[in-house]
């Protein structure tokens, strides 16, 4: 969880794209989400996933990484997959018994495959191995409220511990012989052990509270490494949105 | 019961994106810092505590438990939700990143509301009793309707439940349900009210994912039928996870309000139920069209052409029509391509048409007298060889009688009347009617008994 979130990565594991201001990176994922959200035409959106998977792979996460996590998206598409073929109208490319495949709905189900793609890869292409505490700075930076990233800095600071505590609380239950079952009784020994769960985090929360405003917090961001906005910011916004463009006169004037 | 990104128009998500933020913004409004905090930190636990798997024969599933966070955070929850599933987006690509404000919508809306109903609900004192069985009824009555629909258009069954049937059906389940809970085992106002908040949130946000499905603007290449099935077997797959859910949620509270009771009093003010208002009719201009069904049948050379259409002026691609005699028999049935159907009838009889498109989109309808007149007189012209060979030409009337054949086999299914169903309604109801009252007065004589031993005890 530390990994999937980047708290263990220090400037030391950076990578080329970390360099670029979070600010600009930000600015350039909403260009990308706006884009593939906006495209509906098969060549551009492949064009686009292309353009977005190659920095993501070479700079970011690594390739494994990002067909990792297309694996777990197909996995959120699968209804669609599996539903939209069936009930689409128009061509039929395959039937077996009353089940018949249509061309529209597997068009329509790998168009749906395709943008969400682009746009979970362009995110994690951007994400590249930049702590937390520069993106939140950034978000702060491009007037997004301080209280809900202070929430949002709360919940990446404790979802990895609580989730390790909930893992260790649920291997203690079992070893005292809990087994959950499909019944009132089952029911009842998992809500008491998500409530344990919820009752310490309140307990843990109200301290965490507590400290935080004896230190004198406001909700304010800071930064202990300089950020400044330079011609590699410049250069990196204009690639991107220009590609960006790029796809969508391709679309427009030339298919 | 996440959208993902590309099933929906970029009006819809950036209308989702701003009716989200002036939720977020209400959620906000007079938070301190250290509510943020607390609610930093109780949305990371209410992440976790969704992901738990419980159970159900052959299967798990992972509860939403949005309502208790409806229910420890207030107006808080519409923040916190947004969190988490930016945070379920970001890590593990369920949802969608445009969808983001919809996706809120669809699960915060639901949650505040029912920890409305808790917090009014056990503050009032109410038992709780009549909107258990109200959230029950609501929850089976659609739930039969929509299995049904869906079983049907599938070609799996060849009924499907009315709303009235559905009502008797989902009624008489949610009349035993109840009476097992209200007499099998004691429960406390806080078991029934967090039942009813978990199981209607889960329930609203079906509703809801299944309304933006069907009403919102898709993107162009999305096909509505198919993402309106979609949305109907979610809903379906989703009745056991609301029962469910419902069931943890009445435990839970339980313990926490046995344990930490002040966790479930942090909740604001309802500052948001206005917002909410509006953030959920910013959704609702884009296509809320009537889909109402014109169709009409005139007659051509001897055949009868059944043409439909919306009032949108499109064609139906497909659909199909009942042709029904005089004394409601069969006669014929057909499907409907790009908008028309052809009958040869045998003999001019006033003919009635069921005419269904799916989605519940129907029109029924009779031969006009002047068509039936058009039909006696072109019948009449032909002759009786020209009736036979039209009968028996395979390019004549080859669909009609192989469909006619095909209804041999099928029995006529011309609905039931509003009398027969108002019958059948009634019926459903004085049977649960007297059920109930039957173990009331049980547990009427029991109270009573035991009132006498007490009596008898003190004297």
């Amino acid at each position: 969880m530390h990994d999937h979130i980047g708290l263990h990565h220090g400037p030391e594991h950076e990578v080329a794209i970390d360099r670029i201001d979070p600010r600009f990176r930000i600015v350039s994922i909403f260009i990308w989400v706006g884009t593939a959200a906006w495209l509906n035409n098969f060549y551009a959106l492949s064009a686009a996933l292309l353009c977005c998977i190659l920095p993501a792979a070479f700079s970011g996460p690594g390739l494994k990484r990002v067909l990792e996590r297309t694996g777990y998206l197909t996995l959120a598409v699968m209804p669609a997959w599996l539903l939209l073929p069936l009930m689409g109208g128009g061509i039929e490319v395959a039937a077996a018994g009353p089940f018949k495949l249509h061309a529209s709905g597997l068009l329509a189900a790998s168009l749906l495959q395709l943008k969400a793609s682009t746009i979970l890869i362009a995110v994690l292409g951007h994400q590249g191995r930049t702590p937390w505490n520069r993106w939140v700075w950034a978000a702060h930076k491009l007037l997004v409220p301080a209280r809900l990233l202070a929430l949002l800095t709360f919940t990446l600071r404790y979802l990895p511990l609580l989730s390790e505590e909930s893992k260790r609380t649920y291997t203690a239950a079992v070893a005292r012989g809990f087994h959950a079952r499909a019944n009132l009784k089952g029911y009842r020994g998992l809500a008491a052990l998500a409530g344990a769960g919820l009752v310490r985090s309140y307990y843990r929360s109200e301290r965490v509270g507590r400290a935080l405003s004896a230190r004198g917090y406001q909700g304010r961001f800071f930064l202990l490494r300089d950020t400044r906005a330079g011609a590699a910011e410049a250069f990196f916004l204009l690639s991107s949105g220009g590609a960006a463009v790029a796809i969508i006169v391709l679309i427009y004037w030339i298919i | 019961m996440h959208i993902s990104d590309g099933i929906l128009a970029g009006s819809a998500c950036v209308a989702g994106y701003v009716a989200a933020g002036g939720l977020v913004a209400a959620g906000l409004r007079g938070a301190s810092q250290a509510d943020s905090a607390r609610t930093g930190i109780l949305t990371a636990a209410f992440f976790l505590a969704g992901l738990v798997r419980f159970p159900l024969p052959g299967t798990s599933v992972h509860l939403l438990l949005a309502s208790l966070n409806g229910i420890a955070l207030g107006s808080l929850c519409f923040p916190s939700i947004f969190l988490a599933l930016l945070l379920q987006a970001l890590l593990l690509g369920h949802g969608g990143i445009s969808t983001l404000g919809v996706n809120m919508l669809i699960m915060s809306v639901p949650a505040y509301l029912s920890g409305v109903i808790f917090h009014k609900g056990l503050k009032r004192g109410v038992s709780g009793w009549p909107f258990f069985f109200m959230t029950l009824t609501g929850v089976l009555v659609l739930g039969a309707r929509l299995l049904t629909v869906a079983l049907f258009e599938a070609g799996l069954v060849n009924f499907k439940l009315s709303w009235p049937s559905a009502a008797v059906w989902g009624g008489a389940m949610a009349g035993i349900i109840f009476l097992v809970f209200r007499f099998g085992k004691k429960a406390d106002s806080v078991h029934i009210w967090g039942f009813s908040a978990g199981a209607l949130s889960v329930f609203f946000s079906a509703v809801l994912f299944y309304l933006v499905l069907s009403f919102a603007p898709l993107a162009a290449h999305a096909a509505r039928e198919g993402f309106v099935e979609l949305a109907r077997f979610a809903f379906v797959f989703h009745v056991p996870v609301i029962l469910v859910e419902g069931i943890v949620v009445a435990l839970l509270v339980r313990y926490l309000d046995t344990v930490t009771p002040e966790l479930l009093r942090l909740q604001k003010p309802a500052v948001a139920l206005v917002v909410m208002a509006f953030s959920l009719l910013l959704l609702m201009p884009f296509s809320v069209k009537a889909h109402a069904v014109g169709a009409d049948a005139y007659v051509e050379e001897g055949q009868i052409i059944v043409e439909v259409w919306t009032d949108g002026g499109d064609v139906p691609s497909s659909g199909r029509v009942i042709v029904l005699g005089p004394e409601g028999e069969e006669v014929a049935r057909g499907e409907i391509k790009a908008g028309k159907w052809t009958f040869r009838p045998d003999s001019a009889k006033s003919f009635r048409f069921i005419v269904d498109i799916g989605h519940g989109h129907g029109k029924t309808f009779s031969l006009h007298p002047d068509e039936l007149h058009k039909l006696n007189k072109a019948l009449a012209s032909q002759g009786p060889a020209k009736q036979e060979e039209a009968r028996t030409s395979p390019a004549g009337n080859d669909m009609a009688s192989q469909e006619r054949g095909a209804a041999k086999h099928e029995s006529p299914r011309p609905g039931p009347s509003s009398a027969e169903t108002l019958t059948r309604a009634l019926l459903g109801l004085l049977v649960i009617g007297m059920v109930c009252a039957f173990l009331m007065l049980r547990n009427l004589r029991r109270e009573v008994d035991e009132l006498k031993k007490r009596l008898d005890k003190d004297a």
